[in-house]
Parts: C-alpha cells; structure tokens; sequence
C-alpha cells in the first residue's frame, strides 16, 4: 500500500532545497518501507527500504544530515555513509530522477518558452480549423505525442493547461451527457487507428482538451500499481472516464491515482 | 518406490518393480497384465475403451478381465491383436511398457500428450525403462549433468525439455521416450527403434464449417465424450469462475446424472482486490446443483510458497514456482474427499482464445489495407491503438527471427536488459563464457521460430507449440499419484484439441465476443454471467505478493545452491535480478519466466544434492555392487 506521495516542489528556483525531486518525477514511499520511482517518461524504478530512508533523508533535510542521521541509526561510520549516499545520489541523477540546484536551473529556463512559443498556436489552429471532433482528436493526439516526445511531461502539461485558459469551464451535469459520449466516442476511433502509436498520456490529454474546449472541467490523473509496478494515465470529467474504457484499462490493474492535473 | 514402473531385462529375463498407490477405494493406477509369452504394465489410463474394445476377442486372446478396470489387460489385447500399429490406437493418459517374450522386445509408449514421462537407459545388453529416473541412475557408474540438456533448459524457460531430436534428459545416459512416440528395444542385438506415431498437423480434424453455432455443437460432443470417458471414481474439477473450468465441471456433472455429485475446487480470495472480483463468478458456478463446493482460501495459497515441500523430482520443473501451491491446494482438498478423478480447464485457452493472427495473412498476401482496417476494427473494440494489434498480430511475425529477438539484444549475443528481456533473450544472470559456449543464443533463435514460423497460419504455429506447454507430469505424477488420482484435462484430450487446430486453420475471429465458439458450445449449460463475463483476468498479485512474502527463502536459495552452479550463473546478478521482481520491477509476471525457471532449477539441483547426501549406505554398496557386476559384464 502506498503511504506517501512526493512530487517536484513548486518553489521559486533560489529557495530550492539542495537535492529535489525533477518536474516528471513521482516519488512514492510503500507501506514494506521500500519506495518507487515513476519517471513519467515511461520508466518506472524500485528502491529497497535503506535506498529510501537515504533519498526521504536527503530531500527533506539535504545529504550532510541524512549522513548524519543515517549513521547514527544504523550505527555505520559517517564516512561510509557519506560514500554511499554519494554514489546513491549520482545514480539517481545519472538516470534523470534527481536534480540539485544547479542542474535544474540550467536546464529548465529555455525549453518552457520553446514549448509555449511551439505548442500554442498549434493547440489554436488544432481547435478552429478542425470541424468533426475525430479530425480533431487525430490532430491533438499527434500534437501530444510530439510534445511529450521534445518536451517531457511537466512542461507539455503546463503549456497545454496555459493554451487552454481561455476557455471557460464549468462541471460536467447531465446536459454534458450527449456532448461527453460524443467526445468519448472520437478519442476511441481517432486513437485506435492513428497511425502514430499512441499510448494512454496521449489519450488522457486528447480527451482532456476537447473536454476543456467544449467548456466542460477536465482532469488527467496518472494511476500507479504496484503488483508489478506500471503507471496509468487517463482522463476524468467528474466521475467518467473519457476517451478510454474503464474497465479494461484502470481496474484491471488496480491502478491508484497518484496526481491530478 | 513411488507410484510408477520400472522394467528391466537382460539376457532375455525380465524384472517387472511396479508400485500403485494402495487405495483400495480408488482404481489403479499402475495396471499390469500377462499372458504367456508378453507382459504389460500401463501407468494412468486409456480412454474411449469400448472404441478399443471392439473386434477385440479378449477371451480368445487368453485376457478375460479386460473389462474391469485393467487398463494393461486391454492394451496387451490390443498389442497382441494388432501389433504396433494397433497400439497407436490408444487413446489415454498413459506410459506403456510391453514385454514381448516371443519377439524379444521390449515396447515402450507415452500418449500424444505424453500423460506420464517414460525414461529408459540401454548398456551392454541390458535395457531399463520406468517412469521414475532414479532406479535408472542407480544403475548407472555415475551421474553426470547433460549440458546440452541444461542450455535447453535455460533457454525454453516456459515448457519442459522434452522435445529434442535426441530425447536427452537432464542425466548423460538416461534417455527420454517422447510424447506421442512408440520406442522398440531388442536388447540381444542393442538395436533401439523409435517411431513417432503422432503429428499434430495431420491429426487436425477439419469442422467443415466457419459458423459459430456449428463450430460450439461439434465442440460440445467432443468435450462431453472426453469428460465422460475421463469418469472413473469419485470426480472433481477445478471451477475458477471461468468458462473453461466451470465447463469441464458442468459436463462432468450432467454426465453422472445425478448418481454422485461433482466435488468443485475453486480458489477463493479476499486480500487482493483484483482476484477477488472473481468470486460473484465463482460463486454462480458453485450454486450450481449437482455440484459439492469446496472453497480454498486462496490468499494463502500464492506463487512461491511452500517451496520447502517440494519433493525431490526426476528433472527441473519450469512451472514449479506457479504451479506448486496452487496444485498441492486443490490436489490436498480434493484427497480428502477421496477423489480419483481431478479435471481443469487447462488447454482451452490455447485454442478459443483467438487473437487476430490472420492479419499476418493479409500482409503476407499484399493486402496492406485490409490489414489495417482488420487491425484498426480490433483495436477499436479492445480500446487499443492500431499497431497494438498491427505489430504482435502482423508485422512482427513477418520479421526474421533475430530482428524479432530485438536487433540490439542480437547484436549483445542474445542479452537484453532488465525489463526489455523476454523468453528469447539469454537472462542476464547467465555467465556469457556459458552462453556462447553452449550457443545460447541460437537456441533461443530456434525456440522463437518453432514457436512462430513452424507452419502457417501464424496461430496454429502458437497452438502446436503451446501443446508443449503440457508435456510435463509433475502435479500428475508428485502430488497426485500417491493419492490415487488422476489429474487430467478434457480440454487436451487429442481428439478435442485435434479439433481445435482444425478450426484454427480456417475460423477467423471476430473482436468483441470472448471465446465465442466455447461460449455457443455452453450455451443453456454455463451460467449466463459466466458466459457473458468480459475476459477474464490475471494473477499478477498472487505471483508478486507471493514472490515479495516469500523472498527471502529465495535468496537463500539461489545463496546456498551447489557450488557447481556457478558454472554458467552467476549469482550476484540473479539475487540482485530476484530483488529487483520481489519489489515489483518487472513489466509483468511473464517477463519473469526465465526467474521462475532457473530458481526451479536451483531448487532442483539441491533437492538432487541433499537426496544424494541422504542416500543409505546399503543402497550405496548395492549402488557399487551393481557398477561392479556391471564392469566385470
């Protein structure tokens, strides 16, 4: 069972902590004492109890007091500590599931802009020029596709969020029914034969922008299970599910919902 | 000795060591039969007798009891009836050895589905058939490990070796009688001459039709007739709330008619939340009369446990870490009851499980559009995107074989990474010195093409190797034989799954219905919400819960194996391998194959060591007493 979920914090660049956790990446803790990585790239990875007491330490309180913690508790030499936390940490960076000040701030400032700049009027163009909700759903899932693919989870979420604040959004009641089947039925045919091989992200956020164009209040929710670890994501308006079947894709892997966008 | 047979003969003299399980409530068997110049003893059973039976004069031929439950008496009528063509008749779960004095032979069978395992040794002479492998290596100088056979193992990860062109077995000496297959002896002359009587592409019996309705009635009269000539004593049947298993249990039940009740076993769970969706199924099942439920706590029967009872056993078991708890269960629940006959459902899915292979078909024949709106209209109904189907169903089974191994783990010599590894793929714990000694990796090229290429269409190349899948005795002849019991699966009856590969020839599937052709053979039999149940699911959170519970036992396994594993293992990379799976690092329990495997294996080779270790010293005299009359022969 899952009983903690940690996600990049969303603090201003100066005031970041030394080691924190990057924008893609979920951090959970499980009741064994072990925890997991979900690097919403598509990788997923296990770190054993000790791993974890190293990485909670660390990002709560930065790496010279979890040495200091650490080798108290297990009564180990500081500098043994020291030596493995370090070769923990770079292994954790190496890999894209860590960042410490200096890597994040040199590598976040361009791409948003790139992203906002690219994305934008793509987004526009994709919602007035389309006319039949496939054609668009064709259109929004091959721009998510590439946009996950230059720009990574994090950013191609926020720009999205961002091209899409000008429409208003209200909760789905049941005058929504008709206009939530349709949308639903025209993620399903547009995905299942698009030619690009989509997978689930792009679906959720297909489903969420025709959800939020057609005025209707949307979340993507990314779902993990554990037994073995995979990640979901899909897309919800109130309590359905759009563009995707329930059934066969959430509960057959019991998947709990981690964040929601 | 366990229930089994071991035959020997030399120099025209021949010793019968058979052994049956004792209960007198239960029928044999381990039958024998003699008449004057032959002698037969069969392990398991022959079905459809009375098509066996017929223009059989047993009286004349001086066997007067065949119609009792002898099985041998009636195999050694048809033997000496109709020779060895007549013996290729026989229809069973079964392993045959006939004695045949007058001819100075020595006959020994397994069934298509090779029911029970016949291994057999010949030296200077002198021949040694049975069913178990040690009164065979008793007799042998030394025990030495078949390497060819080892590789074999490590690189079909999901099905017993049984296949190789020179039948080894895991011992240098010991050979193997395969399924299907008759091997005659003449130990004057040291001539042995195997035939294979038994091919599955032309023994697939054509529907002559594609209509669904048809299809589930021609069906329906082979199940029934397999289920009921499976009937001996009191019947069980494994029910887990789908429809292959509730079906063999229902059929099972109209077929006694109400004179004895049909015990059910299902596997029951609470603790996980997906496994326990199954139980409004189970339960329909169960409400079923002429049905006696017995629910088994599944929560406490997962993957991985109870390893320490494993008995000690002839040869590794590929599917030991699954299967074990999870047969030792239903085979326990069912002995209290005194059962003599355990069915599944086992079989089913290899042959009403259609995926839509026949797209292959249309790319091969150039009709690229028809593939894609055939791939697209099953990903639209399954929810998918269109190279979900294009690329298992169609393309891939066009590639070469190497590319399909993935082109970077051929180029790696047949390695893949954590995660991206398959059953074709060398596992990574594997000593590459090993590897490319023993050609791994063309081995696993080799197993990718029989599984894939070995005919067409590309799903019945999957069935006929998915009949391999079965050649294994393991819960039959360790959990259920001392118990008196049969444990068998109408569903792989020959004359049932020879069906099933006629239909695949030709019947193709349509999305959306789940097994159709089973589900209008049970039509009016099933209970509706079975029969209209979505597909049914996985069992990914026993295998990880119980790899997890269990992982420490496992550690000290693969820890304290014989030193001799080392060879071709290296066992830093396996323990970090089982940690990384025992935390769920894994895409699924399939990609765990070839972890399940070789922890079998370990568990083997040290349930061998500690046999070895135990081993008496009369029994170790006798053993030196023996080489010793051997050498001087």
């Amino acid at each position: 069972m899952i009983t903690s979920i940690q996600t990049c914090p969303a603090l201003p660049a100066e005031r970041q902590p030394e080691y924190f956790l990057p924008p893609d990446v979920i951090f959970l803790t499980v009741d064994d004492g072990s925890a997991r990585l979900l690097d919403m790239a598509g990788s997923f990875h296990a770190v054993p109890a000790v791993g974890t007491r190293m990485l909670q330490e660390t990002l709560a309180s930065g790496a010279d007091a979890a040495v200091t913690r650490i080798a108290q508790d297990y009564g180990v030499a500081p500098q043994q500590v020291r030596d493995d936390l370090a070769v923990f940490l770079r292994d954790l960076e190496n890999q894209g599931l860590l960042c410490n000040r200096r890597s994040r701030l040199s590598r976040r400032r361009g791409t948003f802009g790139l992203a906002r700049l690219v994305l934008r009027p793509s987004l526009h163009a994709a919602h007035r020029l389309m006319r039949s909700p496939e054609a668009k759903g064709r259109t929004l899932l091959a721009l998510a596709r590439l946009s996950f693919a230059l720009f990574g989870w994090a950013r191609t979420v926020a720009v999205w969020q961002d091209a899409h604040a000008h429409f208003t959004a209200r909760q789905a009641d049941e005058r929504d029914a008709e206009t939530i089947q349709v949308l639903d039925r025209a993620v399903r045919a547009a995905a299942a034969s698009h030619l690009v091989a989509v997978a689930c992200k792009e679906r959720a956020l297909c489903s969420w922008s025709l959800a939020r164009a057609a005025g209707i209040h949307a979340s993507v929710v990314v779902g993990i299970a554990l037994s073995p670890m995979a990640g979901h994501c899909w897309c919800e308006v109130g309590t359905q599910t759009l563009g995707e079947d329930d059934r066969e894709h959430r509960e057959y892997f019991y998947y709990k919902p981690v964040a929601r966008w | 000795m366990p229930v089994g047979f071991t035959v020997f003969t030399r120099g025209g003299e021949t010793e019968f060591d058979v052994r049956d399980h004792g209960f007198a409530d239960r029928p044999r068997l381990v039958t024998q039969a003699a008449i004057p110049d032959a002698h037969a003893v069969l392990m398991g059973r022959l079905y459809y007798r009375e098509d066996l039976c017929a223009g059989l004069n047993l009286v004349a031929l001086g066997l007067n009891n065949a119609s009792t439950d002898n099985d041998a008496t009636l195999a050694l009528a048809v033997y000496r009836k109709r020779g060895l063509e007549g013996l290729e008749r026989l229809e069973g779960d079964f392993a045959l050895v006939i004695w045949d004095a007058g001819a100075q032979r020595l006959v020994a069978m397994r069934d298509p589905m090779g029911g029970y395992p016949i291994f057999h040794t010949a030296h200077r002479g002198a021949v040694a058939a049975g069913t178990r492998m040690g009164p065979l290596l008793d007799r042998l100088a030394s025990r030495t490990l078949n390497q060819e056979y080892l590789a074999d193992y490590l690189m079909s990860p999901v099905i017993p070796v049984e296949e190789s062109a020179d039948r080894r077995t895991a011992y240098q000496g010991v050979q193997r009688v395969l399924p299907g297959s008759i091997v005659v002896f003449q130990p004057a002359s040291g001539k042995m001459e195997q035939r294979r009587y038994w091919n599955w592409l032309d023994r697939r019996v054509d529907p002559g039709t594609d209509d669904v309705a048809q299809l589930g009635e021609q069906y329906l009269a082979q199940l029934r007739a397999a289920v009921r000539t499976r009937l001996r004593g009191r019947a069980a049947s494994h029910v887990s709330g789908g429809m292959d298993s509730t079906a063999v249990a229902l059929i099972a039940r109209d077929c006694l008619q109400g004179r004895e009740p049909v015990h059910a076993l299902s596997l029951v769970y609470e603790r996980f939340p997906y496994l326990a969706r199954e139980r409004p199924y189970v339960e329909s099942a169960l409400e079923e009369p002429g049905l006696t439920p017995h629910r088994i706590n599944g929560d406490e029967v997962l993957d991985f446990d109870g390893l320490d009872t494993v008995p000690p056993h002839d040869e590794p078991f590929p599917g030991l870490m699954r299967l074990w708890s999870i047969d030792r269960a239903m085979i326990a629940a069912a002995a209290q009851e005194g059962v003599a006959t355990l069915m599944t459902g086992y079989g089913a899915d290899d042959i009403f499980d259609m995926q839509p292979y026949h797209v292959t078909e249309l790319l091969r024949g150039g009709r690229l559009w028809a593939a894609c709106s055939e791939a697209s209209r099953w990903a639209r109904a399954h929810d998918e995107n269109v190279w979900q189907v294009l690329g298992p169903c169609g393309v891939d089974n066009l590639l070469p074989a190497w590319m399909r191994m993935g082109a970077g783990s051929w180029l790696r010599g047949g390695y893949a990474s954590w995660g991206r590894s398959t059953e074709w793929n060398i596992p990574p714990w594997i000593r590459p010195d090993f590897a490319r000694r023993m050609d791994l990796r063309g081995r696993g090229l080799a197993n990718l093409r029989t599984t894939y290429y070995a005919c067409r269409p590309v799903g019945l190349s999957m069935a006929l190797w998915s009949i391999r899948l079965y050649h294994n005795a393991f819960s039959r002849l360790y959990l259920a034989a001392p118990h008196g019991m049969m444990f068998t699966h109408p569903f792989l009856d020959p004359r049932v799954f020879s069906l099933g590969l006629g239909t695949l020839s030709r019947f193709r599937p349509q999305p959306g219905a789940q097994k159709p052709i089973l589900a209008a053979a049970m039509r009016g039999i099933l209970p509706e919400c079975i029969l209209n149940r979505p597909g049914k699911g996985h069992f990914n959170e026993a295998f990880f819960s119980g790899l997890s519970r269990n992982a420490r036992s496992l550690e000290v396994l693969v820890e304290q194996a014989p030193a001799g594993v080392a060879e071709f293992l290296d066992k830093a990379v396996l323990l970090d391998c089982l940690q990384r799976a025992a935390l769920g690092n894994a895409p699924d329990a399939r990609a765990l194959i070839p972890l399940n495997s070789t922890l079998a294996l370990l568990l083997w080779f040290t349930l061998q060591q500690r046999e070895r270790r135990q081993q008496r010293p009369s029994s170790r005299a006798q053993q030196k007493h023996t080489d010793a009359a051997s050498a001087a022969a």
